[in-house]
């Protein structure tokens, strides 16, 4: 935009300048140009690497309304199609038997294979046998679940989790995905590996989803404020999943309380603009 | 000489001693030594037995026709085909057939209806989360172009590193969601290991 000032005042003849005058203003825009220099490089941001730590869901959640419906038929469908196998013969069998005795009109070797085990008698037998050897199921709802606390895996298994920390931020805590700033020398993974060290203890054991990051946050500090010359922070995301159901945090120095939540009950605890961009990368479960 | 001095240089001479000179004849005078067999610390090796060469061929091409008989065999029943025998249907179930098939209810016409609503509504629930996954995976990559846009903006080098492949991350494993949540510190009973696998001979 400065050069094509420059071309008009040159080049057109109602402006008429003289030689030094011109030289004066070419000597004031160097300046204005180094100013404008100066303003971009003091914008400096800090980089920041931030964990999402998720937990997939571990068990399957319940069918909805609809799902429940639509199973219940396609098995009705199933097996109104399908054909009777060898036990439901051998009750229709036993029914017909049990008619002809009534009636009177048996013959002594029919008599003789009544005396044997009927078909539901055996059903009985078989269901009492699978009582003795089943094993009990684990609940689908855990004790956290009922207690509702919020600082273990072992709740909502059915649903992703994800790690929310309060963490130190310049004067106050705040609640974040836990976050450091970008060491030299490191790539903006391996912070973020270490972030995970530092802040999450090394009881938790997590697998990075890629190289990348997968979403972007920018803030400001506050005003007046300069860390290490940077004005604010640019915060890129890493995804990765935990490994293995059980696995505890052991929250770092700065960080004051963790939760693992699940999607919709992150609202609760993330400034909103803060949600905003972290919902555009967590794949939801619902 | 007295007694004492007698006993004495006669024990004189049983004096032991490291040297191991072979030269130590005993004489009158020098003292004389005693000297232990060296300790063999291995044992000699023995001869090898020398083998008929005629043994030898023989055995060697003993062996090579079983190996020879081994790969034809194998290559007999490269071209036999895997019976498919589960896929027929056993014949008693053809010939039962007719008393085997189900009498079902007859279906109201009320009934038929409902039947296809549920059906349209299941598409229509389908599409919809297809619809909301893809735009759920739209909004990922959009995210992730914007993150590494940003970054490259403040680093190119850290920029060369983000969009670098991830070797560990493939193949990607993950197992579940099950039915059912693990039982805590389950010990699975030990079975006994039955080798099923069928031979084509």
């Amino acid at each position: 935009m400065l050069s094509t000032m420059f071309f008009r005042l040159l080049y057109n003849p109602k402006c008429i300048l003289s030689k030094h005058r011109l030289q004066l203003m070419l000597l004031s825009t160097k300046t204005a140009d180094n100013a404008l220099h100066r303003s971009e490089s003091l914008e400096k941001w800090q980089i920041t690497g931030a964990v999402c730590i998720t937990r997939p869901p571990i068990i399957c959640p319940p069918l909805t309304p609809l799902e429940e419906k639509f199973s219940e038929m396609i098995s009705r469908l199933e097996k109104e199609n399908s054909v009777q196998n060898d036990h439901e013969l051998r009750i229709e069998q036993d029914r017909i038997r049990a008619e002809l005795l009534k009636s009177g009109d048996l013959e002594s070797t029919d008599i003789e294979e009544a005396a044997l085990q009927t078909a539901l008698e055996y059903e009985d037998a078989c269901i009492e046998e699978l009582k003795l050897t089943a094993t009990t199921f684990a609940p689908k709802v855990t004790e956290a679940d009922k207690m509702g606390s919020l600082d273990t895996l072992d709740r909502a298994l059915h649903r992703s989790l994800v790690l929310v920390v309060k963490q130190k931020l310049g004067e106050n805590h705040q609640w974040i995905f836990p976050q450091s700033p970008w060491n030299p020398g490191e790539t903006l993974r391996q912070s973020c590996e270490r972030v995970v060290r530092e802040k999450c203890g090394l009881n938790l054991k997590v697998k990075f989803l890629g190289n990348a990051p997968s979403g972007f946050y920018k803030y400001r500090f506050p005003k007046n404020t300069l860390i290490d010359g940077c004005i604010g922070a640019k915060v890129f995301f890493y995804k990765c999943q935990v490994r293995g159901v059980t696995g505890d945090v052991q929250p770092g120095d700065d960080i004051a309380a963790y939760e693992w939540r699940t999607l919709d009950e992150l609202d609760e605890r993330l400034k909103k603009q803060y949600a905003k961009s972290v919902s555009q990368f967590l794949v939801s479960d619902q | 000489m007295t007694l004492s001095q007698c006993v004495i240089s006669s024990f004189k001479r049983l004096t032991l001693s490291n040297c191991n000179s072979h030269r130590c004849i005993s004489s009158g005078t020098a003292p004389l030594l005693f000297r232990v067999t060296d300790i063999a610390w291995a044992e000699p090796l023995k001869k090898k037995k020398k083998m008929d060469p005629m043994v030898l061929r023989q055995r060697e091409e003993r062996r090579k026709k079983k190996i020879e008989k081994a790969i034809r065999k194998l290559e007999k029943n490269a071209s036999q085909f895997k019976p498919l025998d589960e896929m027929e249907v056993p014949l008693k179930l053809l010939r039962e057939r007719e008393l085997r098939t189900r009498t079902n209810p007859s279906v109201t016409e009320e009934e038929e209806i409902l039947q296809l609503r549920l059906l349209k509504q299941w598409s229509i629930y389908k599409k919809q989360q297809c619809i909301a996954e893809t735009y759920m995976m739209d909004c990922m990559q959009t995210s992730t172009n914007r993150a590494l846009e940003e970054l490259r903006k403040e680093s190119e080098e850290l920029w060369l590193e983000a969009i670098q492949l991830d070797p560990m991350l493939i193949p990607y494993r993950a197992k579940g969601p099950d039915d059912t949540p693990p039982i805590k510190d389950y010990d699975a009973p030990d079975g006994e290991y039955k080798d099923e696998t069928k031979k084509w001979e």
